[in-house]
């Protein structure tokens, strides 16, 4: 068992100064951090255990980021070639660096804007992944985006859709203030949940894969865990759930939603909270995924 | 001490209502409801029961067993359940299990007899249950009790006023901890305590008293186990909406752990709640749960008894002018058709809290 005590002396400086963390460094370790733990409760797996990826050529990852799963798959697959597309010059560039340092030649990087169409032959792809891309994605693209997907699919090839949503937190605070994140969002309408209650795109993904010419789509959950019993992993994820919240304080209190002082002092009062040696809490992975028919679907006419 | 169902020591056996059960179990039929629901059309008693038999194999699936992994089932000899509704877990722990002495006990009268009627079936006599409620005999008895109040009158009153969420039977399931109720069962007297709950239960301010009996009916190094639901994100705009309608009244009715309204389920506080009853090794586990899916009738059917509880709180949604009853019918109506449509996608965590008496 994990002693909380000794993981509070470990995670206590990040919380020193909250501004230091909307620094770029620090969300490159707190992605890469996730990451791992995504990995870890999905046993290691880097997609769904019954996608074949030892048998495929060509992999798409759009919106990469800094590369953390195209260069574990890297890794893992010698023989595959693997491009990543993402709209953010530093995350590439940073990748970019990594593929370099790491002799990756199998890894094509390229900055992109999803919302135009990709410059992709049609079925060229064995398997694409999109991952915690849904903040960048309103709901009116994700049709064109899927139709993009399926368009560069080969016949047979796979989409694999992977989102995470918050669950409960012990931290009223946290809580609050991810609700109130959340509630900002959702006035702008960029949730797909009009509640504001859930970011909503997780469990929107099956749906939204069945109205694609897609076959075999089904789904997966994982639960992550963001207690005392994660370690300090739970607390990073936790510390980025605020980060994100304190960039969004403008458009919070705009909207809103808190003013600037209940703002500030919910988000002091969740860094002491965060600290709490019972801390418990988690969050669900729903990773969400089809299969192109053997026939390209846009050739069979209805 | 006589006032308790169970005793100390080997006297597994002893019962204070055997003849009871005798007549209870012949006749079935006068019976209302088992979960309390008001019988609307297509709601029988049969389906409840049928449901709740539904959520259990569910819920044991996904906690991947009856018991947490840290247990050494072969070392137990006295379990307790409490709040074990139809006894769906102590039955099937006592068939897994012959060797465990399982006790069921439930507020409320109508399940117990259910219990023990498929305990009946299942022709075993390892596993009884008890209704538990508040005997003015229990109220009275033990100079040490934490209870304040011990004329059974006002301690109606009081649990009418602390009541609970479903607005209906005011003696059913929640409430009946802030009335200071202890268990038939004697102190140190079992060596595992389980407990699943998937509505909120108990007040936050009821918690510590409910804990304090779990820990007074343990022995030295048993071990207790809360196995909590938690909603999570699901597909449909209905979903969401009630859930957040039921964080609503939960807050006004003081099933809320803070100032906001919070999280329906009290799965994330348990962890501390253990930890404030003096309890030690505090462990959680998670575990997701899929109600979805082209392929999951039976997480389906476990839906269906969540619209079945939301069912019961119309009217006090409707006292606390949360919403109007036509746009709650509408709402449930919408809900109905989210679990039958074919993109439905609806999960859960399981949260297991493991803690040990020392």
């Amino acid at each position: 068992m994990k002693h909380p005590s000794r993981t509070e002396s470990v995670i206590s400086p990040l919380f020193a100064n909250l501004d230091a963390l909307t620094s770029r460094g620090s969300e490159l370790i707190i992605n890469a951090q996730l990451h791992q733990q995504m990995l870890q409760v999905q046993g290691g797996r880097l997609c769904p255990e019954i996608i074949p990826i030892n048998r495929m050529k060509r992999v798409l990852d759009l919106g990469c980021g800094a590369g953390e799963w195209i260069f574990d798959l890297a890794k893992r697959y010698p023989q595959l070639h693997i491009y990543g597309i993402d709209i953010f010059e530093d995350a590439l560039n940073q990748a970019k660096m990594r593929r370099n340092i790491g002799c990756l030649h199998q890894v094509e990087l390229r900055q992109m804007d999803l919302l135009h169409p990709l410059p992709i032959p049609d079925r060229y792809l064995d398997l694409v992944h999109i991952r915690r891309c849904a903040s960048f994605i309103t709901q009116p693209m994700w049709p064109h985006i899927l139709g993009e997907c399926v368009r560069i699919l080969k016949p047979r090839g796979w989409l694999v859709l992977v989102e995470i949503e918050i669950g409960d937190i012990s931290s009223p605070a946290c809580q609050a203030i991810h609700r109130a994140t959340l509630a900002a969002l959702a006035k702008l309408g960029r949730t797909m949940d009009p509640t504001g209650l859930t970011f909503g795109a997780a469990q929107h993904l099956y749906g939204m894969l069945l109205q694609t010419p897609l076959d075999e789509v089904t789904y997966n959950l994982s639960t992550i865990d963001l207690g005392f019993m994660s370690g300090t992993s739970g607390r990073v994820f936790l510390t980025e759930i605020l980060r994100q919240a304190s960039f969004m304080k403008p458009v919070i209190i705009q909207q809103g939603i808190l003013n600037a002082t209940s703002f500030d002092e919910l988000l002091a009062q969740a860094g002491r909270e965060l600290l709490a040696p019972d801390l418990c809490g988690w969050a669900i992975i729903i990773s969400a995924y089809g299969r192109q028919p053997e026939r390209d679907g846009s050739n069979i006419s209805m | 001490m006589d006032n308790y169902v169970v005793g100390y020591g080997e006297h597994n056996q002893a019962t204070l209502t055997g003849g009871e059960t005798q007549s209870a179990r012949d006749d079935l039929a006068p019976l209302g409801d088992p979960l309390g629901w008001p019988s609307t059309p297509g709601s029988t008693r049969t389906s409840s029961h049928v449901l709740e038999q539904v959520l259990h194999h569910h819920i044991v699936q996904a906690h991947k067993g009856l018991l947490p992994p840290s247990i050494n089932p072969y070392g137990l000899k006295r379990v307790l359940d409490v709040h074990c509704q139809t006894g769906a877990w102590a039955i099937d722990l006592a068939r897994t299990y012959p060797e465990i002495h399982v006790i069921g006990i439930d507020t409320d009268p109508a399940l117990i007899e259910i219990a023990r009627h498929n305990t009946e079936i299942s022709q075993m006599k390892h596993v009884l249950f008890y209704e538990y409620r508040a005997p003015s005999a229990l109220l009275t008895s033990g100079a040490a009790s934490p209870l304040k109040e011990s004329d059974p009158a006002s301690t109606r009153e009081h649990r009418q006023s602390m009541g609970p969420i479903k607005g209906g039977d005011p003696t059913r399931g929640e409430g009946w901890a802030a009335a200071g109720v202890r268990f038939p069962i004697a102190d140190q007297s079992c060596d595992f305590v389980h407990l699943f709950l998937y509505s909120p239960l108990f007040q936050s301010s009821e918690w510590p008293f409910f804990l304090g009996e779990c820990k007074r009916v343990l022995k030295i190094g048993g071990s207790i186990n809360l196995v909590s639901l938690a909603w999570g994100p699901g597909s449909g705009e209905a979903y969401s909406r009630l859930i957040m309608l039921m964080e609503q009244l939960l807050h006004k009715r003081g099933y809320s752990f803070s100032e906001q309204s919070g999280p329906i389920s009290p799965g994330v506080f348990l962890c501390h709640l253990l930890r404030e009853a003096g309890f030690a090794h505090v462990m959680y586990t998670l575990f997701p749960v899929d109600f979805g899916g082209w392929n999951n009738s039976l997480g389906r059917a476990c839906c269906q008894l969540l619209l079945r509880e939301l069912r019961m709180t119309r009217s006090l949604l409707l006292q606390y002018q949360l919403i109007d009853d036509k746009t709650f019918e509408d709402l449930l109506w919408q809900q109905q058709q989210e679990i039958e449509a074919s993109h439905f996608c609806t999960t859960a965590a399981l949260i297991s809290t493991v803690a040990t008496k020392q």
